[in-house]
């Protein structure tokens, strides 16, 4: 990684802010900001710009509040030092985001599926949603799926039906054992979820 | 593809969350225009600084107590703004911080011990009269 500055001028102002110089916490930010700031954002390239800004700020305000954090006689130059422990903000917020972002869709699906009755015009909307998220892939599916009983077996999966029985009514082997029956009603679901998802990986 | 950052953009990003940290003037100067309401070119006018030239004094540290004299007198000669109104703001900023963090646990303190005093006084008061009117009926 290219040094941002030189590293004489960075060890002379973290002397000064280990000796309480009040304004070396402004030149620090004034020369390495942007540039590991660039760095990092080359770094994360499909984070949101906020999220690096704020990881590279966070570090460099960090080093400046506790100056002492930074062991100079390590060999690790200044720069490379704050680089890394913003890096380690980044990468902490991004964990933090992901951790949130599952808390929210776990919470959003808890409320969807909650009894709690909602007013007249909400509960339309949900029954309409639930509706069209039945419908759509069943009429789509019965545009490919060209066999009537394939159609009807995909129906019914879609509807929620999960019993052996009722498929095999369709297929009309309800003679043949329970096993038998398993068997080519799971054979029958694998074709036609096989075909499906060729011709949805044709188009 | 990313635009590079420019050098102003992070450093007033980083002002801004100076603010949220006392160690830092970016946090009293925060503070005072809240308390005084003022705006920042107001403040700035206060402290005959130029606007752009804000952020960066927010990212100095604050002022130490042992050494408040030549910690304001180095940040002022820094930026070339007024000693006098930069202490004057600080100072400002610290009384009233003190002030509100000790309300909280501040039981003992003489403040809360002299309301209270009055407040039972009051009570004490009103219970009399109550009683009054009630040994007359």
């Amino acid at each position: 990684m290219p040094q941002v500055c030189e590293p004489a001028r960075l060890f002379a102002l973290h002397k000064q802010l280990l000796q309480g110089d009040r304004t070396a916490s402004e030149e620090v930010a004034s020369l390495l900001l942007t540039p590991i700031t660039n760095q990092t954002s080359r770094k994360f390239p499909f984070t949101d710009e906020h999220i690096v800004a704020e990881g590279v700020t966070d570090a460099i305000l960090d080093y400046c509040e506790n100056p002492q954090k930074f062991d100079a006689t390590r060999g690790v130059p200044l720069d490379g030092f704050i680089r890394m422990a913003a890096r380690r903000n980044v990468s902490n917020l991004l964990r933090g985001e992901k951790r949130r972002k599952v808390r929210e869709e776990k919470y959003g699906r808890a409320k969807l599926e909650s009894p709690v009755e909602l007013s007249g015009s909400v509960g339309n909307l949900l029954q309409k949603d639930k509706k069209m998220r039945v419908q759509r892939p069943m009429a789509e599916a019965m545009t490919i799926l060209k066999d009537k009983k394939d159609q009807q077996i995909h129906k019914l999966r879609l509807q929620g039906e999960r019993r052996t029985q009722v498929f095999a009514q369709v297929l009309e082997i309800n003679h043949l054992t329970a096993e038998v029956q398993r068997r080519e009603v799971k054979r029958a679901k694998d074709r036609i979820d096989k075909v499906l998802e060729r011709n949805k990986s044709s188009r | 593809m990313k635009q590079p950052y420019s050098n102003a953009r992070t450093l007033v990003f980083a002002a801004e969350r100076a603010k949220i940290r006392p160690d830092y003037l970016a946090w009293v100067l925060a503070k005072c225009i809240e308390i005084e309401d003022l705006s920042e070119v107001d403040l700035a006018r206060f402290l005959k600084i130029r606007m752009p030239q804000l952020p960066r004094l927010g990212l100095c540290l604050r002022p130490r107590r042992d050494h408040f004299a030549t910690d304001i007198e180095q940040i002022s000669s820094k930026f070339g703004l007024d000693s006098y109104a930069l202490a004057k703001v600080v100072r400002l900023v610290d009384s009233v911080s003190v002030m509100t963090t000790k309300k909280t646990d501040s039981r003992d303190s003489g403040v809360l011990m002299a309301a209270r005093a009055r407040k039972d006084k009051r009570k004490q008061k009103e219970k009399e009269e109550s009683r009054d009117k009630r040994s007359k009926s």
